[in-house]
Order: C-alpha cells, then sequence, then structure tokens
C-alpha cells in the first residue's frame, strides 16, 4: 500500500520501492509530519513511526553538535531479519527524513545506492513555490486530513 | 590427462609420422586450446591426406571454430575417403541439424547409428529426429517440441522471462530435476544482471558466467524474452562452455522463429 | 601498503580495469578500494554483490554448491567476482574489453588466499 500527500513524490518513491527492494518506507519532513508512505497498513504505525523517526534524528543532530559539531548522516540498525535506515533527505527548500525497512532479499547497499537516487529524483521533481510547510501549519487540524489522503476513508 | 599430452607430444616429436597426431589434436580440441589443435591436425593431414580420421578431427575442429563451410569440406572429404566413417556422418548430421535441414540430418544420424549400434545416445537421437521431421511434416507445419539443445553436456534449459521452462532439463548428479526450480530463479538473475550492466554503464548484458566446485554455468539471452542456461562440468576449460551455450542459443533461436 | 590494498592493486594494475573492490557479502558495501577517478564504488559494490546473491542462490537451487568465481559480460565492460571467504567478495569492474584471463586467474588467486 502506497500513498503520498504531495502527488509529484509518488513517482520517484514508485522507483526507489522496486529498484531497492524495500518493505516499508516513510518520507516525512525534519518535524515528523509524513509526506508519503509504502507498505504501511495501519494509520497508527505511520504516525508513531514518523515520530519516533523524526525524534531519533533530531537527537542524533543534538549529539553531534554536543560532541563537537559533527554532522551525522545516515543511521543503519540490522536486526537478524529486517533492517531499518534513517537518513537525512535534504530537498532545495526543506530538510526531508527518509525511513526505509528492507529484509534479507535485499542489502543496505542497493538500499544506499537508490535512496541517493530517491534524493535526486525528489529534488529534480519538486515544484518551485514559495517556503511553506509540506502540511499546512495547523498540524493538528490537518491530521485527519492527511491520514485520509494517506489510507484513504 | 597432462601426462598424455606430454607422451604424444613427445611421441609425435620422435616420430613426425606418428599418428599420435589424432589424439592430440583431439584432446586440445576438447580442452579448447582450438587453434593448436587446428595446427595438430594440418600438420597431420600434411602428412596423412587420404585418412579419413584426420579429416574428421579437421572437421570437428572447424565446427568448434564456428566455421561450418570449412567443417563441411573436412567431413566429406571424409566420407569421400571412407564412405562408412561414423563420425563424419555424425558431424554431417550435425551441420545440417544447425541449417535446419533435418531430413539430411536424420539421414546421416541413421548411416551413424548403423555404423555404431552400441551408442545408445545415437539411436535417441535417431528417435528425435524422426518425431522432430514427422512433426515438420505435419499439415500445421508446427515446430518439433523441442529445439535441439546441445545433450552433449549436463544440461541446459530455455527459459521465459517469468521463468518459465519452454525446454531442456536440467539434472543433479544423483538425478534430481531441478529444472524449474533453477528456471523460477533465473528471471531475477537476468533481471539483476540488465541492472548492474545498466547502473554501470556498461550497455546491454550479454551473458552471464559462473565456476564453481560442481559446475560451470552460462547464461545468456537468445532473444529478448528468453534465457538459455547452460551448465559444463566442474573443471572444463573456461572458454569451452561459452563455444557450446552461444551454439545452443542459435538452435533456440530458430526453433523459436518456427514456433512462431 | 595494507593486505588489502596490495591484493586490490593486483587486480587494479590490469588494464583496463576501472575498479577493484573488497565487498562485504552481506550488506552489499565497500570495505576497500581501487578505483579510478569518477567510478561509483558504492554502486558496484552494492550491484555485484546483490547479482552475486541471486546467482548463488540459482547454483544452489541447481544442487550445486556455490559458485567460485562469476563473470558478467557487457556491451562496453565486464564485472568479474570472486568469492574471498563466506564474508567478502573480490569484484573487478572493466570498461574495455581487457584481459579477461589475466584478470580472472587474478581474481581467482585472491580467492584462494582468502579459503586457504
Amino acid at each position: 500500500m502506497k500513498r503520498s500527500i504531495e502527488p509529484w513524490v509518488a513517482g520517484p518513491l514508485d522507483r526507489f520501492v522496486a529498484e531497492s527492494g524495500a518493505r516499508v518506507v516513510l518520507l516525512m519532513t525534519s518535524a515528523g509530519q509524513v509526506v508519503a508512505q509504502h507498505g504501511f497498513t495501519r494509520a497508527l504505525d505511520v504516525m508513531s513511526a514518523a515520530a519516533l523517526g523524526a525524534g531519533i534524528m533530531a537527537s542524533t543532530s543534538e549529539l553531534g553538535q554536543v560532541i563537537g559539531g559533527e554532522h551525522f548522516g545516515a543511521l543503519v540498525h540490522q536486526g537478524t531479519e529486517l533492517g531499518v535506515y534513517l537518513s537525512p533527505l535534504p530537498m532545495p527548500d526543506a530538510q526531508w527524513i527518509g525511513l526505509v525497512v528492507f529484509g534479507r532479499d535485499t542489502s543496505i547497499g542497493l538500499v544506499q545506492l537508490f535512496f541517493g537516487q530517491l534524493v535526486s529524483a525528489l529534488a529534480g521533481a519538486a515544484p518551485v513555490r514559495e517556503t511553506r510547510p509540506v502540511l499546512a501549519e495547523n498540524f493538528e487540524a490537518d491530521l485527519d486530513a492527511s491520514l485520509r489522503a494517506l489510507f484513504g476513508d | 590427462m597432462a601426462d598424455n599430452v606430454q607422451t604424444l607430444t613427445a611421441r609425435l616429436a620422435a616420430d613426425p609420422t606418428s599418428l599420435a597426431f589424432l589424439p592430440l589434436g583431439e584432446h586440445l580440441r576438447r580442452v579448447g586450446q582450438l587453434d593448436a589443435a587446428l595446427a595438430v591436425a594440418t600438420s597431420g593431414l600434411a602428412r596423412y591426406p587420404h585418412l579419413a580420421d584426420a579429416h574428421d578431427l579437421l572437421g570437428r575442429i572447424r565446427s568448434d571454430q564456428g566455421d561450418g563451410d570449412a567443417a563441411f569440406d573436412a567431413w566429406t572429404t571424409a566420407l569421400r575417403l571412407q564412405p562408412d566413417h561414423a563420425g563424419a556422418h555424425k558431424g554431417l548430421a550435425y551441420l545440417a541439424f544447425r541449417n535446419e535441414d533435418l531430413s539430411r540430418a536424420l539421414r546421416h544420424l541413421e548411416m551413424a547409428a548403423h555404423l555404431e549400434p552400441e551408442d545408445p545416445s545415437l539411436a535417441q537421437a535417431v528417435e528425435r529426429t524422426r518425431a522432430q521431421v514427422a512433426g515438420r511434416s505435419t499439415p500445421t507445419g508446427g515446430a518439433p517440441l523441442e529445439p535441439p539443445l546441445d545433450d552433449t553436456m549436463p544440461g541446459t534449459i530455455l527459459v521465459d522471462l517469468d521463468g518459465r521452462r519452454l525446454a531442456g532439463s536440467l539434472h543433479t548428479p544423483d538425478g534430481s530435476e531441478v529444472s524449474d526450480g533453477l528456471a523460477a530463479l533465473l528471471a531475477g538473475v537476468s533481471q539483476e544482471a540488465s541492472r548492474v550492466a545498466r547502473l554501470l554503464d556498461l550497455g546491454s548484458w550479454e551473458c552471464l558466467s559462473t565456476e564453481g566446485p560442481d559446475a560451470a554455468m552460462h547464461l545468456l539471452p537468445p532473444t529478448p524474452d528468453t534465457l538459455l542456461l547452460a551448465v559444463g562440468e566442474a573443471g572444463a576449460p573456461p572458454g569451452r562452455l561459452p563455444l557450446v551455450a552461444r551454439r545452443a542459443a542459435r538452435h533456440a533461436q530458430q526453433w523459436l522463429e518456427r514456433l512462431g | 601498503m595494507s593486505i588489502e590494498e596490495s591484493a586490490l592493486a593486483a587486480i587494479a594494475d590490469v588494464p583496463g580495469v576501472q575498479g577493484a573492490l573488497l565487498v562485504a557479502v552481506e550488506d552489499g558495501l565497500v570495505i576497500a578500494e581501487m578505483v579510478r577517478e569518477g567510478f561509483d564504488a558504492a554502486a558496484a559494490a552494492a550491484l555485484s554483490a546483490s547479482l552475486w546473491g541471486r546467482m548463488r542462490r540459482a547454483a544452489v537451487a541447481g544442487g550445486q554448491r556455490p559458485p567460485r568465481f562469476l563473470q558478467l559480460e557487457a556491451e562496453h565492460g565486464a564485472v568479474l567476482v570472486v568469492p574471498v571467504d563466506e564474508v567478502v567478495l573480490a569484484v573487478a569492474v572493466t570498461t574495455e574489453r581487457t584481459h579477461r584471463g589475466v584478470l580472472r586467474l587474478r581474481l581467482l588467486d585472491l580467492g584462494g588466499k582468502g579459503a586457504g
């Protein structure tokens, strides 16, 4: 199951999923607002994963500051059956985050390779527009609408 | 066999009139040293221009080199010198098969089987070719059920891009059939080969080969919609299996064209 | 020069070789590399490890033990892979019609060292 709030994200995301063999993908803003997802079946899981992913990235960034201003890149957690790849996703007018869950049928090398291509594709596909959040500023008010867009009614 | 090569070479050096050039040339051909085999055969022929076996050897070498015309000349010369030369009949049957002249192939195979009744593979080949000739002469003019994939190796299979087997079969040494399980994985292998070549700017992929402790494999796409996997014995000269696979791929192409 | 570097140098020295790599089998990540400028080592590592994995599964499905050498021939070059041991692959990528026989032997030599 794949849904995206921004329609221009769908094509690059589809290609990434097909090439990398990723099982679950979540693209979000650095504040944890969901932009697109693939593979989740429950809205609650999406929102939890987005919040946790954004929190991990924020914590890591803070840790980098504490130890001397180091900017960390992607994080990888490799389990027995599944791995998680969490990476900054620089966009022209914002910093997004990508969270990818992959199995043993692919590899972190392939995920990284095609994530790099996803970053380029999204940067190229992003419409030029005035600076504004991906979702409306009032996140709470738009949450229901976002969930409907991501999962349907 | 390395010892044999040394012995044969020594014998030939000691006595240039020796017929040791026949087994030496054949060995060199089998291990894929075709240039060396040709040199041995032609020097032997210079001494024995009327020896059918020498022309038969030359035919096999030329055939392996992909020079069908020269192979044809060599085998017809062998038959002119010795009309009951089974090797030359087999060679000409093979060339006829390759040119889709099944009737001629059958004639030579029948003659070879008559001359070598103890060879069961010849009897099988006659039976298979008869069936194909019969199939071709049916009113519908249908293609034979199987392409003439090379049956001198452990196995060859032809599959479509969904990993479904179209022809051929593969067995493990203990006789277990593994064709369909392997075929199912080949589509993914070819997709990956294509992706690797494309993303590394190497153009389109042409073939994929492996060498292992149990077998060697050579995968190539005879047509854009099919894959052919040839499996050869472990330790065989690495240049030989690709030659055999390409030949099988040509047969598969012809078969697929007739199949429409 | 480290052991990895000297091993890769023997491969990278073959004329026409664009990149020589040691790659983690499971991850498809580069362990060590000796590549020409502009060569994408990460892509070569990830893709060749994936191809190796697929062909390895095919061999096992065919009742064979895993291969000890793989060669992908393409229009403008080739990828050659040998397992150094159970967790590391040695990979060579060439974009020219280089001497495959020499490259094959040097890679197999590297594989033999790992196995031994």
